[in-house]
Order: structure tokens, then sequence, then C-alpha cells
């Protein structure tokens, strides 16, 4: 690092004028002459089986062009290989109200909906599974092919718990209930499909994952992935809801294939509410061991996950569930079991924070209760038993770097934690929790020896920089960390740089923003090929030479010796985890970690919770965009807000119809009910990150949901399980009445023999490298 | 999702407008604001063939004051101007609290004060989509014959939700209408007809409100108003409770209360037998338990029956004793 550079400023965004003046186009606003307006066809019921479609009055009608049913879509998909269980359109069942049965294309959009009202299915209502525990019995199986309505189930084992149990001098168990939530990008998904003269799809979409979705639309067309070109306009948001394939990128591209026309579709927001993808609704079963000192010296956690209608993400979601459990702390003895349950209802799949969110809160709630009752300060009990860097916990998740021990002091001491907690008034609350999470998955979804992110970077003449790269910018602020990367390794202005993100005839593969890893492998990545452009620009210039690397007189000479200054970079991220089943998930090259103290006044009459101040401390490793990693915290907090008192998806009893799918009656917290956000950041220095750099842009929103609740349980004294916390509940509780969550008491299977033996060999080489240190 | 198909008219006079009304009755919507009418058009919970604009009806905005203490708000004034109007939030401040707690600035920019008391009422299983309704198999106020949130109910409980009507009736305002037959002035009171959520209104369909009448109000009388929602802004009341209280030097304490959200018309009490022995924790309880008696609000998906009906006995107590 130079110093002088853009890396560690605080950075204005790359793309941010377009946005501000309106120039941004986004899908929905790109107009292709004689486009046709597509729409899909929903589900009235939440399980039936199609006895026939009925297109023949639709297809006859003035202004339509294309009418398509599953028979045309047969080819079934996924985003993971190990879950092809879904289709474009319903193939002989519906499986939750919204599931797509036909796609119109017609000339407008009224033309197009009085197609769909024209086309008339014929249903054989089946009784609907809509909930964990009818899920679990198999009487009705939603899957038919499968043997039951378990997607996925996982059985780990690390060291001895039930010996942990018996020598512990508290043993804690608790039921807890995270209920599910969606994303709410403000932009809703949207797809122009178009077929050039030379028969090759170009589709534009509303994606975090364009390298995903230009796999998946070749299985599912059949046509050979060179013959597609995918391309993301700017995209207004999307928080890991459009992290895979949906139904109207795959209809669009057929239904122009048809029409032979371009066809333009976009989700109304109910129908966004029905792609949804959203995060999982856990029941979880927390049974811990502790020392008297506040040691953890076992646990147990359990839990059911609910999918949904299908699999999406969910086999990952499931093993995510556990292999975050542990960290960030020491945790000798652990035996997880989690089974991920298909029901009627609209697919759940990846939010910010996937499948780490709901166990971290119910460990965090759990911790602070374990601290109370063995009068302990929940922040010094933690503090005795956080992960250093260096150390690996189970599932072999490897800590390279950590500054979690100053983002806890950092809090504590903004918050008045040691002086206030304790001294408040009556209804007022303090509470803390702490969390990590992945800068990346370690393995990409499907099998792949291939870089996980490769850009390419080019330098002119002119002394402008073209920095191509496959990535999805959608708000995140990637087109800004690329910038600024490539800027400071070359001694540019940023403002001399061109990105070139998301487009499959542009620019190099990238795996797509999710699991938070576009800053920490897009950056890397990004970095390599600066650094071959550097190298060649050294070569050309003496040491002595007063010229800037980057002088015209010194590109030059470089592209005269040596031809065009570019250079393609890429990352692949380091093996981690081990070789067994499952191991692909929660393995990450590095860990971002995250403390915060929430702050909450409850009002005894109303139930209301007013969460006042939220203080919150996060390791990104080091801060590229110092700016950029503040707004994600904040982000952050605010949407763990929502999720803790305000966001829920009800559904009708017996027809499993969402009760909310407007933003209207799904509330999403206003400006108004957001509290203050008192961010900072705690730098460490990752020894693989680009310039040190890791997560930021998930991490902050695992403390936030227990931070809450643990400041509820401070301000009133009762502790609550249930998430989101309601007023409703909040006054029941305060007059004596519980309602704790039911947990369906069936046999969990016996642990993989392969982890036991790893366990075990883990175990043995830390007693070793114990007694080598000695 | 699109609006349906329909005529616009713009009449150039209140006359023109009721000559309208009355050629396309029963086929015919009028718009103010249009922040309740549009999102529900879309939805398709209404397709009449034409929509009368009250746009270009010079007549029906502004605040005028009488000079004596008394107000005449004509109907088609947004809550903007209303929460802008410096006069009337000195003499009325309980009012522009009212305005402005509903929906959102942007809301508040385009919707009326007569639309807000003409506020359709809603209900969790009739303010949604054509394709959910449809899911659902409609109901007694749309497209079927069950209430589904009682479905013994032979009458439709969707509730009136407005936040203005609670102060606007504490303030004992006046509406006047306009119809065939000339203008008149009724009480706010008497503009709903309490009991059936599909019949809230005792307002003809050729018939306009025109104005909002609030009469000089008596020296010693306080209005407050409260909301009980779950977010600051966009929600609709879980309850919405204004509180009158007028203290006398000689005689007992006079105070109502005045609920809307609760049930499918305003409710009005008054609570001034509770009080008879002056403002305590005793006699606000009192107050409100008069004051909730006839409440019936529905569960939503969010909150039960039970906690909205506590939550507006809570309101109850606070806005008496804010206004005390």
């Amino acid at each position: 690092m130079s110093g002088q550079g853009p890396i560690g400023g605080a950075l204005p965004r790359h793309d941010g004028i377009p946005r501000l003046t309106g120039a941004a186009r986004f899908t929905a606003d790109l107009k292709r002459p004689g486009a046709l307006v597509g729409k899909l066809k929903r589900s009235e019921h939440p399980h039936a089986r199609i006895r026939a479609v009925h297109t023949h009055k639709a297809r006859s009608m003035p202004g339509v062009h294309a009418v398509l049913t599953g028979d045309d879509l047969p080819q079934a998909y996924g985003i993971l290989p190990a879950s092809q269980d879904e289709h474009a359109l319903a193939v002989d069942k519906v499986r939750f109200v919204g599931d797509p049965i036909a796609a119109v294309a017609a000339v407008d959009e009224a033309a197009a909906l009085a197609a769909l009202a024209a086309i008339t299915v014929e249903y054989e209502v089946l009784p609907p599974v809509l909930d964990i525990p009818t899920a679990l019995k198999d009487e009705v199986l939603i899957h038919e092919g499968r043997k039951s309505n378990v997607l996925r189930e996982v059985a780990q084992d690390y060291g001895d718990v039930d010996r942990a149990f018996g020598e512990a001098d508290l043993v804690l168990e608790r039921v807890y209930y995270y209920g599910p939530s969606t994303h709410v990008p403000l932009e809703p998904h949207a797809a122009l499909a178009e077929w050039g003269d030379d028969h090759r799809l170009h589709l534009r979409s509303s994606t975090q994952v364009p390298h995903y979705l230009h796999r998946i639309l070749a299985q599912v067309l059949g046509v050979p992935m060179a013959d597609i070109r995918v391309e993301k306009p700017y995209v207004g948001a999307a928080y890991g809801g459009k992290s895979e394939v949906f139904s109207l990128e795959i209809c669009a591209a057929a239904l122009a294939r048809a029409a032979g026309r371009p066809v333009a579709m976009q989700y109304n927001r109910e129908e966004v509410f029905y792609a949804h993808r959203g995060r999982h609704g856990v029941m979880l079963k927390l049974k811990s061991a502790h020392k008297s000192d506040g040691t953890l010296t076992g646990l147990e956690l359990n839990a059911f996950l609910n999918t949904g209608a299908y699999a999406s993400f969910g086999v990952v979601t499931t093993w995510y569930i556990g292999a975050f459990g542990a960290l960030p702390y020491r945790l000798p003895n652990y035996r997880w079991r989690a089974a991920n349950l298909y029901t009627n209802a609209p697919p759940a799949g990846p939010k910010r924070g996937h499948g780490a969110l709901q166990p971290r809160f119910a460990i965090e709630a759990h911790l602070d209760e374990a601290a109370e009752r063995l009068k302990l300060c929940p922040i010094e009990m933690r503090l005795k038993q956080l992960v250093e860097p260096g150390e690996a916990v189970h599932g072999g998740l490897e800590v390279t770097s950590s500054a979690l021990r100053g983002c806890i002091e950092a809090v504590a001491e903004a918050s008045g934690w040691r002086s206030r907690r304790r001294a408040l008034p009556p209804g007022r609350g303090l509470g803390f929790a702490c969390s990590t999470y992945m800068s990346g998955a370690a393995h990409a979804i499907y099998k792949t020896d291939a870089p996980h992110s490769t850009v390419a970077v080019s330098l002119g003449e002119d002394g402008r920089c073209t920095v191509r790269c496959g990535t999805a910018e959608i708000g995140q602020g990637s087109t800004t960390i690329l910038a600024a990367v490539v800027a400071e390794v070359l001694g540019l202005d940023v403002e001399t740089i061109t990105v070139i993100e998301g487009d499959t005839d542009l620019t190099p593969v990238d795996l797509g923003a999710y699991s938070s890893r576009v800053t920490f492998m897009c950056g890397n990545a990004a970095k390599d090929a600066a650094e071959a452009i550097r190298a060649r620009l050294e070569a050309c210039r003496s040491p002595s030479s007063p010229l800037a690397l980057t002088d015209a007189i010194v590109i030059a000479a470089a592209i005269e010796a040596g031809g065009p200054l570019t250079a393609e970079g890429s990352y692949t991220p380091p093996r981690r985890g081990g070789t067994f089943g499952g191991q692909a998930a929660g393995p990450s090259p590095a860990y971002s970690f995250t403390a915060q103290v929430a702050e909450v006044t409850v009002d005894r009459e109303t139930g209301e919770v007013t969460v006042e101040r939220v203080w919150a401390a996060h390791d990104c490793g080091r801060a590229l965009n110092r700016t950029g990693v503040l707004g994600q915290i904040e982000g952050c907090v605010y949407m763990g807000h929502g999720e803790a008192l305000l966001e829920a998806m009800p559904t009708r009893k017996h027809s499993g119809l969402l009760m909310n799918p407007s933003i209207l009656e799904y509330r999403i917290p206003t400006i108004l009910d957001t509290p203050t956000i008192e961010a900072q950041v705690v730098e460490s220095d990752d020894p693989g990150g680009p310039f040190g750099a890791k997560e930021a842009g998930e991490g902050p929103q695992l403390p936030t949901v227990p931070a809450i609740f643990n400041a509820v349980a401070d301000a009133v004294g009762e502790r609550f399980c249930r998430v989101p916390l309601t007023p409703d509940e909040l006054l029941r509780r305060l007059s004596g009445r519980r309602d704790d969550v039911n947990w369906p008491d069936i046999p969990r299977p016996e642990a993989d023999e392969r982890i036991r033996r790893r366990a075990a060999l883990l175990a043995r080489r830390r007693a070793r490298n114990q007694g080598d240190e000695a | 999702m699109i609006l349906p198909e329909f005529e616009l008219l713009r009449p150039s006079s209140i006359d023109e407008a009721l000559a309208q009304l009355r050629a396309h009755k029963g086929d015919v919507r009028v718009v103010a604001g249009g922040t309740d009418l549009l999102p529900s058009m879309k939805q398709g919970l209404f397709s009449p063939r034409y929509v009368l604009s009250l746009r270009g009806l010079n007549e029906l905005r502004g605040v005028k004051g009488d000079g004596l203490g008394g107000w005449r708000i004509a109907a088609a004034t947004t809550l903007r101007a209303i929460i802008g109007n410096e006069e009337l939030a000195q003499a009325l401040p309980a009012l522009i609290d009212a305005c402005r707690q509903v929906g959102t600035p942007l809301v508040q920019a385009r919707a009326t004060l007569g639309g807000n008391l003409l506020l359709d009422t809603r209900c969790l299983f009739y303010n949604q989509t054509a394709h959910w309704r449809a899911s659902l198999g409609g109901c007694l106020k749309k497209e079927g014959d069950i209430c589904h949130v009682a479905p013994g109910s032979p009458i439709c409980l969707a509730a009136f939700s407005s936040d203005t009507a609670p102060v606007l009736l504490a303030l004992s305002a006046l509406v006047e209408i306009a119809d065939a037959g000339g203008r008149r002035l009724i009480p706010l009171s008497a503009l709903y007809a309490p009991g059936d959520g599909a019949r809230w209104l005792n307002l003809a369909r050729d018939a306009l409100l025109v104005a909002i009448h609030i009469p000089p109000q008596p020296a010693a009388r306080r209005v407050t108003y409260l909301k009980g929602r779950l977010r600051r802004a966009i929600d609709f009341p879980l309850v919405a409770v204004a509180a009158s209280v007028e203290p006398s030097p000689d005689g007992p304490t006079r105070a109502w209360i005045h609920l809307t959200a609760v049930d499918t018309a305003p409710i009005s009490a008054d609570v001034s037998q509770a009080l008879i022995h002056g403002c305590n924790e005793t006699a606000l309880a009192a107050a409100a338990a008069l004051a909730i008696k006839g409440a019936r609000p529905l569960g939503t998906h969010a909150v039960s029956v039970g906690y909205r009906l506590r939550l507006t006995e809570v309101l109850c107590r606070r806005a008496l004793a804010l206004a005390f």
C-alpha cells in the first residue's frame, strides 16, 4: 500500500452519480422495440395435482403471442446440483400458493392479464403440509419421488457432550423459534429476453449471480452456454433474494423464443413475496454445559428448518445451521442435528447472514441466560472463551485473523456497559451479543477447481484503465472496491477507471455476489491482475525516474516493449474444511467478527419495544472503503432490528395463504422506527484478504437480533425465545402467561462415523500441539 | 399492477359533478387524492366505468377561519395543506396531530381530509390482490358470502380506520353535503352508519362531501389524539383514540372518547360519569372501560383481538390523562 491511494479512505460510490441522477437503467427501464409483456399464471392452492391446464382460449385472444405450460419446459433445475427439484412452470403438481403454472406473452400488460384470466386449471386438491411437525409425520409427501419430506438431515458429534453435561455446574436447556422473513429489495425481480438473428439469447436480469444464471439457462433451455449472454443491468438491491434462477428468467427466454419477439417480465410486489427465497423458519433446541466460571464446555444443538416448497440453497442452509454454531467460541464438545423439511410454503433460501442468523440468535440469547444464572457479566463470560487467530474449530473452520476482543471492548466502552448496565431506570435495558461470519464460501455451489473469481485489467495509451469482472454490483459497492483496488496498485486516480461487470459476453467468470465473497475474492483477483500490469510498468521505468508509474511515457514504453497492457488475475480459495460430506458448507478463507450492544425501552402497558440505540463494532479486516463498511453495518443493524420486532410471514391456517404479501402489511421498519446506530470499524489484518480485508456485508446483522432480545430481558426480567417478538407476546408474558415453542420430540439420527473419527484426530492433534507449546 | 380501464370525468363545478354522479349513479367513483381508491382499483376491488375527479374544483380546496373560532375546511384540501396551516395548528393542534399520522408525508401530500373521512373500511381478507382473493374464495364484502374474520357473522366486520375522524368527532365537527336537493350540514357522527362494514356511510352515491365545519370550541375543551400501531409511519391504526375533556369550575368535568379502527364505524362514548371525582388512575380506568365497551376490533396477522382491546384501553387512559 502506498498510503496515498484510495484504499482505507472514505470513498464516494463509483456508480453513485448515475444512481443519484436517475441515469442508471434498471432491467425494467430497458425498452426493446416490439417487446412483449410476459406474465405468469400462479397457483391458488398450496398443494394440488394439476389434471389439466386449458390454454386454448388464451392462445386465440387478441394480442397474445405465446402461451407456455410446464410441458414446454420439462427440464428440472435447482441452484444446487444436489437438489434439482423445481421447474419454471409447474409439472404435475403445485406446491404453494403462487407456484407458477403457465406463462403468456402479449402486446401489453392488460392483454397478458386477460390471457391469464382465460387460462383455466383443473386441480385435484391435496392436503397441504403447512408446518414442521406436520411435515415430520410424512403422511403427505410434497415431492413424491422422495422417501420423506426431509430435504436434508445432518448429524455431527465432536468430543463428548454427555460427559460435559455430567460434569457441568449448570446445564441449560431451551427451545427457540426463529420465524421466516424475506428480503424486500426495492427493485422487484425483472428480466428482458431477446433472441438475436444469430440465434443467441440475450437475457438481461436483476440478478446477483450472472454466472449461475448462465449455466442454468443453458441447462433448462437446451442451448449451449456459448449461445447465451447474461447481462446484469443496475440492480436495486437483493440481500440474497436474487441469488438463484427464477421462473421469470426462464419464462422470458422461452416466451421470446416462442413468440419471436423480445419479452419483458417483472414480478409485482406480491410475486416477489412468492418468489421469496428468504430466511428459513427454524425451531432450535439448545442444551448447554457450563462451569461455574462461565466456561462453555458443551453444546447440543437440535434444529428443524422449514425450507418451503422447493430446496433452493436449503441443503447448504442445513449445514450452516450447525457449522456456524460454535464460532466465535472455543467449544470442546459439540453435538448437532439439523433437518430441513419441505412444506407447502413459498420456498425459503439465502437471506443476509444465511443460515447463521437463526443459531446465532439462539446461542447468544442462551449464553446471556447462562451468564445471568451464574451471576456473571455476559461480556466477561464471553471474553474468556473466544477463538483466537490461528485456531480452528469443528468442521475445519480456521480463524486467520480476529479483532473480536477489540470489537467487544469498543462496544462495551461506547455503550457505557460496565457503569450503566443494571443502573438504568425500570423498563430500560442493555443487551450484548457477538458473532462471526464467512468472507466467501471456500467452495462453489457446483464441483469445480476453477478460480472463483477472475478479473481482467487493461490500461490504454490514453491512460484509461478498464476493469472487467463477472461479479454483480447489486448496490453493495463492489464496483467501488474493484476500482479502488486497481487504483491503489497502479497509483491511478479512481476517476480514470471504468468498471465493467456482470455481463457474460464481456466479463470473465466470477461466481457472483453472495456469501460475502466479493471484496475478498474479486478484490484478490483484481489485485492480482493489477500487480501484473504494475510489474510490466515498473520494468519500463528506472527506479530513479521522476515519472509516475502510469505516466503516458511509461505506459507507451510498456506497450511498445511487450504489447497491450492487459492482464487477468484470479482467485482460488485455499482448500479448507474436512473431506467428508457437507464439509463444503461453512469453511471460508477468512471470518469477520462483530460485537453489538443494544439499548431498549419497553412500555409495559402497550408491550411496545423501542430500540433506542445500537452500538456496533465490526472487524472487516482492513476497511478498504470506510464509508461502505459503515453503511453495511448500519444496513445490517436496520435489517436485524426489523427481523427482531416486526417482520413476519404468517400464513392462513389450513390453506397456507401468505397473509401479508405487500409492503403495507409486511412491515419493514421506517426511519422513525430505526434506532440510532453507532457503527465503528475495528480493524485486523487478514493474511489472505486483499490488503488485509474481510467481509462486511452480512456479518454485522448476526448479533442485532439477540442483542435486542437480551436487552429486553434486561429491561423486563423475562426471556423471550420467539422471533419476532410482538407486543402481544410481550404483554401476555408480563401478565404471567407463557407460550413456549412446542418441540416435536422425535428421535434424531446418529452422527456420521467419519465425523467422529475426524473429530478424534483433531483432538489428538490439538493435544499434541499443546504439548509442543509446553 | 395496472388500473382497470375507466372513463375519467372532470367536472368544473360542483353542480356539474353532481349531475354526472346522478347520471352514472352506481357506476362511478369519486377520486380526490386517490391514495385510498387507486390501490384498491389496482387490486380489482372496484372497477367502475367512470371515475370522477375533483381536481378541477377549486372551491373544494382551502381552509377558512370565520374569525370567531370556527373553521371551514373544504373537503379536497390535502392533509399537507392542513398540516402547514399555522393558524389552524395553533387553534386545533389535535387535528394536526391526526393528519400528521396518516400514512407518510408522501401520502399526506395527496390525501385529502374528505377522503380520510370517507375511507373505505379495511380488512386483512379484503385489501388484497385479485389473485389472493381468488385463492381465499372471496369474502362477505367482495366476491363471496363468508366473513373470514368471524365465519358465523351475517355482516361484514371490516374496520373503519380513519385517523382524522376521532379528532373531528371530538371537535363536534359538521359535514357539508351537496346533492340534488342543495347543501346541508349534518353532524359528522351522522355520516357513519354503525353495524355493517360493507355499508358504513350515510352518503348517497349521488351526493358529495364538500366541506368540514368545525364550530368554535368551548374555551376549556382540550382534545388529544393517540394512535396505536406497530410502526411509527405508514401503518393504518390498530386503534385511533381522541379524547376531549371540558373541565368546568362550577360543575362536573365533561369528557368523551372517540375511537376508530376497532369497529365498522367510529365509536363515541361519554365518559364524564367515570371522572366525576376527578382524574386519577381508577377514574381513568373506569372511563376507558366505558369507552371500549362497544369496541370489537379484529385480530390481525400480527396481533390478537385481546391485544388490540388492551391497547385501546391503555391509549384511552393516556389520551384522557393528556387532555386533563
